[in-house]
């Protein structure tokens, strides 16, 4: 008996042996053989018991006014979310839930049932989230089985306004479009910091380095002029039965956009609601063939290259062919004996044509490409298209497209190039990149934006003649863009819509580009209507609607009539 | 002389077994208190770092609710500056748009249009990363504590 007891004991004894010596085998081979992701998994393992990895979404950076008005900021909504495996009494809990969260209790109880009997474990709470305020209270009622999960959220205090220029932000914390899109890098801040190591075992102070928020963005964009100019676009659609218009509002001496508006914008607070097509701002992205505005631009070139002088005489015949294509004034009349001012006043394509074909592609089209049409202007907003300047030796073009491009056919052109192009008449020949920020105020300091020019197309002169020229179109050919106590400097244009096989019937793009005080502009307007049942002219149209909406502007922005500018400036004279 | 001291040494020893018990203890003992100390040490920093670890953590949810909170009435004070809230406001109080020729333009000698100011308060600036643990702090001490010896003792 006792042998076979000692016998099993030396059976158990070599397997208990055994075993240990591969366990410590294999311990050992653990320490020393390992390979070396095996170690890293291992570490991981160890490092994920004892710690928690813990995430700090940087501030994303806010977005202002040029005078400090909060167009976009951060905010934190809370999602309410029911255990209905945690709640005992759930008439108090709901009922209280109701109260805090101002729901009704008849629609939270009817929520409950249905899910209840759908044997759910959780639910959010009807109605969406909550925001802030109502969060904390529902926190502060400790009720059991309700939970609350932060959110944070884009919120766009000023609604509608600006919202193309703005852009938004998506549940991802992405910016998209506007300057949320071009700016996304500077206002998200650094992302990457974020993640920090947080120890279980309380005997290390918890350790979170701190992300570093993203920049605040200070915008040249004016929220009154903005408005303003919205609420003008929404007049001008109205009263010329216009499916569409936008209003550009930029200082000329420096590029700074003051106002963007285009029809139909929407509310990046619910982007969702609008059609993907709403987010593209039709004012960087979307090209149209400007019309007879492109003449003052063909002008221009025609008195800087010194073919013409602003008295040259040409006779005008009513007609005129170009590479086989028959060009014609817009009222096909001809006009006889005209000077180069008559001709921008009465809009003659006709003279337009024969300025660009007496320059010739190879002095027309490099002028052009100098007033940068043709090319991104560079403005800091996501989605800018270039245009279209079909030049000479293009496979596509042909010699009709010099007559046609002379009035802005056959040309396409986004609204804010076609502005910044007429800006460097008013601008004494400068051309300035166009640009919607100010300031970036950030960690890193404070940068503001300088005014960047991208050429100069045509001499202080040149710009002068022009600018003395727009000024008798708006006194004679345009006088709806009259601005009462103002000298305003314009030109209207009124473009045929291309389609596919040539152009729209009884439709037109009608458009105006102003700029005053015509002697030392401190603004330059681009009014636009797209196709006006009213009337398709931009004399009839655009005109007016500029008209109305200087007259308003120049009050927000202190511009003084004429009469008052000279007095202030002969007292001032005097007082120094 | 030494020799005559190791003798009586032994003699006394000899003598007297319990003294050498007494040694052992006193040194068993000795080492205990040293680690009691030191593990006192131990715990008073873990404990104090443990609290204040805790009172970091509810000073950061704090300030995290005030930051949400200042968000939120800067947002509040925001959508009540909406041109369209001033414009009913102003409309209300009695005041109507003034047209371009109700305004009076004046010569103010060392006036200065008004110039778009940053008056957008600027992103606070990162703390300085706090990354010491336990162990570098008690490594520092230590450290110290050696330069200090060194320097009474003259080391170097």
């Amino acid at each position: 008996m006792i042998e076979t007891i000692d016998r099993r004991l030396a059976f158990v004894s070599v397997i208990v042996t055994l075993l240990s010596v591969v366990l410590v085998i294999r311990l050992v081979t653990l320490q020393i053989q390992l390979p070396e992701e095996e170690i890293a998994f291992l570490e991981r393992m160890r490092d994920d018991s004892y710690h928690d990895l813990r995430y700090e979404t940087p501030a994303r950076g806010e977005i202002y006014d040029r005078y400090g008005y909060l167009l976009a900021t951060n905010s934190l909504e809370y999602q309410v979310g029911i255990s209905p495996a945690l709640i005992a009494n759930p008439e108090d809990v709901l009922a209280k839930l109701a109260a805090a969260a101002g729901r009704d209790p008849v629609m939270l109880w009817a929520q409950w049932e249905e899910q209840d009997a759908a044997g759910a474990y959780w639910y959010p709470l009807a109605g969406g989230n909550v925001d802030l305020a109502t969060g904390q209270t529902i926190e502060d009622l400790g009720l059991p089985g309700v939970e609350l999960g932060p959110i944070q959220r884009r919120f766009y205090p000023q609604s509608t306004l600006a919202g193309p220029v703005i852009g938004f932000v998506s549940l991802e914390g992405q910016g998209y479009y506007g300057v949320e899109g071009y700016y996304n890098q500077q206002l998200a801040g650094r992302v990457e910091d974020s993640a920090s190591r947080e120890s279980n075992i309380p005997f290390e102070a918890a350790y979170a380095p701190p992300p570093q928020p993203g920049a605040n963005l200070v915008l040249t964009i004016d929220r009154d002029v903005q408005f303003l100019a919205e609420g003008y676009v929404r007049l001008g659609m109205e009263t010329y039965e216009a499916e569409n218009a936008m209003i550009l509002v930029m200082d000329p001496r420096t590029g700074e956009i003051l106002a963007m508006a285009a029809s139909p914008g929407y509310d990046p607070n619910q982007y969702g609601l609008y059609p993907a097509e709403s987010y593209v701002n039709p004012i960087v992205g979307s090209i149209y063939e400007p019309g007879s505005v492109f003449k003052v631009l063909t002008m221009a070139c025609a008195l800087q290259v010194g073919i013409v002088t602003p008295d040259s005489m040409y006779v005008d015949e009513g007609m005129i062919e170009v590479g086989g294509r028959k060009i014609e004034n817009w009222d096909k009349r001809a006009y006889g004996q005209q000077d180069m001012t008559q001709l921008l006043v009465r809009s003659l394509n006709v003279g337009a044509a024969k300025l660009s074909t007496t320059l010739g592609p190879s002095r027309f089209y490099p002028c052009l490409e100098d007033f940068n049409i043709g090319a991104p202007t560079g403005v800091d907003l996501e989605g800018e298209e270039a245009g279209r300047l079909k030049k000479w030796g293009d496979p596509v073009w042909s010699e009709s497209d010099l007559g046609t491009n002379a009035f802005g056919q056959g040309v396409s052109v986004t609204p804010v190039q076609m502005l910044t192009a007429v800006s460097a008449i008013a601008n004494q020949g400068l051309l300035v990149r166009p640009h919607v920020i100010y300031q970036q105020v950030g960690v890193d300091g404070v940068f503001t934006a300088q005014p960047q020019y991208l050429g100069r197309p045509i001499s202080e002169q040149v710009a002068r003649q022009v600018t003395e020229m727009m000024i008798n179109v708006v006194e004679y050919g345009a006088p709806k863009a009259k601005v009462p106590g103002y000298t305003v400097a314009g030109k209207t244009g009124t473009a045929q819509i291309p389609t596919p096989g040539g152009y729209e019937d009884g439709t037109s793009i009608a458009s105006f580009i102003g700029f005053l005080p015509a002697d030392a502009p401190q603004v330059i307007v681009l009014v636009r209507l797209d196709r006006p049942n009213e009337s398709i002219w931009g004399t009839q149209t655009a005109a007016p609607l500029f008209s109305e909406f200087a007259q308003r502007l120049v009050v927000l922005l202190e511009i003084p009539p004429d009469a008052t500018r000279y007095n202030l400036q002969v007292q001032a004279a005097v007082q120094e | 002389m030494s020799q005559t001291r190791r003798e009586w040494l032994k003699h006394a020893l000899h003598q007297a077994p319990w003294r050498t018990q007494v040694q052992a203890t006193a040194l068993v003992a000795l080492g205990l208190v040293v680690s009691i100390i030191i593990g006192a040490l131990y715990l008073a920093q873990a404990t104090s770092t443990a609290t204040a670890g805790r009172d970091l953590k509810v000073l950061e949810r704090e300030l995290d609710r005030l930051e949400q909170e200042n968000n939120r009435l800067r947002a509040e004070v925001a959508s009540s500056q909406t041109v369209p809230y001033l414009t009913q406001r102003a409309r209300d109080l009695g005041f109507v748009q003034a047209g371009n020729d109700q305004v009076m333009y004046l010569v103010v000698n060392g006036y200065r249009p008004p110039e778009p100011e940053p008056v957008v308060p600027v992103a606070a600036e990162p703390l300085p990363e706090y990354d010491e643990t336990l162990n570098d702090w008690l490594s520092e001490q230590w450290n110290g504590f050696l330069e200090q010896l060194n320097l009474r003792t003259g080391g170097d």
